[in-house]
């Protein structure tokens, strides 16, 4: 199909297109955090604990920083993190499914349970013992977040190979004496690639999700403004400063829902059959 | 192949999963900068207690042997023992694991009632505004953070309402046993098991129902009943509903890793004192045995409730060859 008209499937989508927006609106407050927030997120601009509205739109936390202005910043923060490890996810999904998909038999055995030890582990218990024992640098939970989730997309790769590995165009690469290595980069994983794009996008949704947790129990990076930390902080205030806990929770659900929207909006307009939901 | 084979089969393919959780433990702690038995000591230990514990465990031997040992020692059931504590991890571990379970049953029995009560409800409205509504609340609900709807539930039902309490299991003057005593705790349970059930188990239940009963309305045999004359209730209850049912086993087996994962941040939020929490403060006290101990009991509890799973689905549906 061309791309035209995948397009334009998508944009008949309402869901998808408010993913997208979501989505973009989310990547230029990333981009541009210093020219449009109000302040340095690290600032102590005013007195603690401000009401919203007034001088700070969103108020300021404990220590007088600007709430919005981290907020701006911690979209940043969220965005890298969550791209970092669906990227790392999209790469060794797509080697780690080829491999099984194509050669089958005892490879194939092997892999399927290497498979299901990754999606059996309690995720966030084995990033608490990897923060445990190597410490919080975010570098480190990007790359353990992407080892721990690229498995779904490896099932899909290899589910959609073995479907074309019968195909004839491959059958005929393969008469032509093309390598294996060949057979795999240049006709299959063009071929198979698109529903694992799709989930990568829904896993870029659950990344954001992960890191905001990670705050959430402290085991981000302490400089960095992140949203997850932002509600660690806000906890203590719930009594009296409700709103502190308000707002960066908004900002995680809607940036989650932004790209599921946009995961499933890209899934259904390459494969219309596809219930909607 | 008959239903005992198959288990016996099933059993012994779980095997080498469990070994794999087992070796990545034991690996992880060998990669982790400084020495395992200075690790494993925890941080107030004397030099003596770091040789003992070197020596207990053969730290000083090479690999092979100490991964030997390693492995034998999880089989008798020995996973270490916390100075913080001062207890053996397994108790440690033994003691908080009821708490866990009891939170993650409830909130898996309130999230597939309402999954499946929304998921036939909006497939039996397709494409109306109902269905819209509510299929589309059901996507924000599995977009919000489950500690966050945990903040906002206790910021309403807890701070403001006043109708619930906000942490723990027991209240702390409240009755120790009787009926008295389970109505504390379902008071307390209230809430972390809603948030856990709206976020990670409803939604997910919704969405597979609703594709089910779609699906098997349009079917024949579906067709078949209505012809027959069976009031609509029949129809819906004996022939689409148990049929929609099947698909939502499996997902419920694959979501149990990622409802055990959201139980830490529920039990966070409202102190609910499991697996999840413990493992959160072994975390801020280094007590690194009590770690590597919750994290090998919860992937194995995984590992046999996705198997549980895996055997229900077989039994509901004949249609199924035992491979």
């Amino acid at each position: 199909m061309s791309v035209e008209a995948l397009a334009r499937r998508f944009l008949r989508d309402r869901r998808a297109v408010v993913g997208l927006a979501i989505v973009v609106m989310a990547a230029l407050a990333a981009v541009l955090a210093p020219v449009i927030s109000p302040h340095s997120p690290h600032a102590l601009v005013g007195e603690g604990l401000a009401r919203p509205g007034g001088r700070y739109v969103m108020g300021t936390d404990r220590l007088g920083r600007d709430v919005l202005s981290r907020l701006i910043w911690g979209t940043r923060i969220s965005l890298l993190f969550a791209l970092g490890a669906a990227s790392l996810s999209l790469v060794l999904g797509v080697v780690l499914g080829l491999i099984p998909g194509y050669f089958g038999g005892w490879v194939d055995h092997l892999f399927s349970r290497v498979f299901e030890v990754f999606l059996t582990l309690p995720r966030l218990f084995l990033i608490l013992l990897v923060s445990a024992l190597f410490g919080t640098r975010a570098t480190i939970g990007v790359v353990v977040v992407g080892l721990t989730i690229w498995p779904s997309n490896a099932r899909l790769m290899r589910a959609q190979v073995m479907s074309l590995k019968a195909r004839p165009f491959v059958e005929a690469a393969t008469a032509l004496g093309a390598t294996p290595w060949r057979i795999m980069g240049r006709h299959l994983l063009p071929n198979a690639i698109n529903p694992v794009v799709a989930n990568t996008t829904l896993q870029i949704a659950g990344a954001i999700l992960i890191e905001a947790s990670l705050g959430f129990l402290g085991l981000s990076d302490v400089n960095l403004p992140s949203w997850g930390q932002m509600l660690r902080d806000a906890q203590a205030h719930l009594q009296k400063e409700w709103w502190l806990a308000v707002f960066p929770g908004l900002a995680i659900s809607t940036l989650v829902l932004g790209f599921t929207f946009l995961g499933d909006g890209i899934g259904r307009s390459l494969d219309p059959r596809q219930i909607s939901s | 192949m008959t239903l005992l084979r198959y288990v016996a089969v099933r059993l012994l393919l779980s095997i080498p999963v469990i070994l794999g959780i087992l070796l990545l433990n034991f690996f992880l702690i060998h990669l982790a900068p400084g020495d395992p038995a200075e690790i494993l000591a925890g941080e107030f230990a004397s030099k003596e207690a770091i040789q003992a514990i070197r020596t207990r465990y053969g730290l000083d031997q090479p690999l092979a042997v100490q991964l030997v040992t390693y492995l034998r020692r999880v089989m008798r059931g020995d996973l270490g023992f916390s100075y913080d504590y001062n207890q053996p991890v397994a108790a440690v571990v033994a003691s908080r694991f009821p708490a866990t379970i009891l939170l993650l049953l409830s909130s898996q029995a309130l999230g597939i009632l309402l999954g499946i009560t929304l998921g036939t409800l909006t497939a039996w409205a397709y494409g109306s505004r109902l269905d819209t509504m509510v299929s589309g609340a059901a996507a924000v609900a599995y977009s919000l953070p489950v500690f966050w709807l945990g903040l906002m539930m206790i910021l309403v039902f807890g701070i403001w309402l006043r109708w619930l309490p906000t942490s723990g299991m027991t209240s702390i003057l409240g009755p120790e046993e009787g009926a008295g005593y389970w109505v504390d705790v379902a008071r307390h349970l209230a809430m972390p098991a809603t948030s856990l059930a709206l976020v990670w188990v409803a939604p997910v239940v919704l969405r597979i129902t609703r594709a089910g009963v779609v699906e098997v309305l349009g079917e024949q045999f579906t067709m078949t009943a209505r012809a027959k004359g069976l009031s609509e209730e029949r129809v819906l209850f004996r022939h689409v509903l148990r049929n929609a049912m099947l698909p939502n086993l499996t997902i419920i087996g694959l979501n149990l890793s990622l409802a055990v994962s959201g139980s830490i941040l529920t039990e966070t939020v409202f102190g609910w004192p499991g697996m999840g929490r413990l493992m959160y403060e072994a975390m801020f006290k280094r007590d690194y045995p009590v770690i590597m101990g919750v994290f090998l009991i919860t992937a194995v509890t995984v590992v046999l409730g996705t198997l549980v799973v895996d055997l229900l689905y077989r039994l509901f549906d004949p249609r199924i060859e035992l491979r």
